[in-house]
C-alpha cells in the first residue's frame, strides 16, 4: 500500500493534469493530517473551476477522493478548496443561518433554508447548535434537501 | 476549449477512478448544438463511473461541462458498458 506522502504527490499530479487540461495556471498547495490532506489551488479566476455555489469544486473533490482512495483500507479524506472559495461559504452560510433563526424566532415561524448539500447542511446545523429559541431539522430527498429552523418555546 | 480536450478530460477522469484503465474509451460526436461524449467502460467498472445513487456520473458531467463552459457548447454524456 501506498504512505500518504505518495498518495499526497499522486493527488498534486491528478490536479495538475486537471488544470492543464482546463487550461487554467494556478498553483496547487497540499497540506497534511493524519487521514486528512487539504488542497488549496490558487490562481487569477478560478470561477469556472468553483461553479455556482462550488459545484464543480464539490465535484471534483469527489472525484479526488475516489482516486484517493483507490485500494486502501482506510479512509483518506481529502478537501479540495480554491481561492479560499469554502472558508467564504461557509461565512456566508453562518450569516445567513443567523439571520433567518432570528426570524423564525421573532415571527414565531418555521423557515425553510433553500437545499444545500450535506456539508454545507452540517456548517449551519452547527452553527445554530447553541441557539435556545429555535432548532433545526433536515426535510426533502437529496438533492433538494434543505434545512427548516422551527421556533422553541 | 477544445472538444478533443473534453475527451482527454472526460478520459482521464474516467481512468483515475476505474480498475481497468486500458478498457476506458471515449467516442466524441459533434452535433450543431450539442457535442455528445460516449464514456465506455470495462462491465466490472460501470458501478465505479455511476456511483451510488449516480453520484459519480452526475460528478464528471459536471466537472466536464464546466470545462465546455468558455465554448458555451452543450456536452452530453453518454455512459455505455
Amino acid at each position: 500500500m501506498e504512505s500518504q506522502n505518495e498518495k499526497r504527490d499522486d493527488i498534486k499530479e491528478f490536479l495538475d493534469r486537471i488544470l492543464e487540461l482546463f487550461d487554467i495556471q494556478a498553483t496547487i498547495e497540499v497540506a497534511e493530517e493524519p487521514s486528512l490532506v487539504t488542497v488549496n489551488i490558487e490562481g487569477e479566476d478560478l470561477s469556472i473551476l468553483i461553479g455556482s455555489r462550488g459545484r464543480t469544486l464539490n465535484a471534483l473533490q469527489q472525484i479526488v477522493n475516489v482516486y484517493a482512495n483507490k485500494g486502501r483500507d482506510e479512509w483518506l479524506k481529502v478537501i479540495v478548496d480554491a481561492q479560499g472559495y469554502r472558508e467564504r461559504r461557509r461565512q456566508t452560510l453562518e450569516e445567513y443561518a443567523k439571520k433567518m433563526a432570528d426570524q423564525a424566532a421573532s415571527e414565531k415561524r418555521t423557515v425553510p433554508l433553500e437545499p444545500m448539500n450535506s456539508f454545507e447542511r452540517r456548517i449551519v446545523h452547527c452553527s445554530l447548535l447553541e441557539r435556545q429559541d429555535i432548532r433545526t431539522e433536515s426535510q426533502g430527498e437529496e438533492p433538494e434537501r434543505y434545512i427548516v429552523i422551527i421556533p422553541e418555546g | 476549449m477544445h472538444e478533443n480536450s473534453l475527451k482527454e478530460l472526460l478520459i482521464f477522469l474516467a481512468q483515475s477512478i476505474v480498475d481497468d484503465p486500458d478498457q476506458v474509451t471515449v467516442d466524441l460526436s459533434q452535433g450543431d448544438r450539442a457535442d455528445i461524449l460516449t464514456l465506455k467502460v470495462a462491465p466490472d467498472d460501470m458501478g465505479k463511473v455511476i456511483g451510488k445513487k449516480g453520484r459519480i456520473a452526475t460528478a464528471l458531467r459536471t466537472i466536464v461541462r464546466a470545462a465546455a463552459t468558455r465554448e458555451g457548447k452543450h456536452i452530453i454524456i453518454e455512459i455505455v458498458d
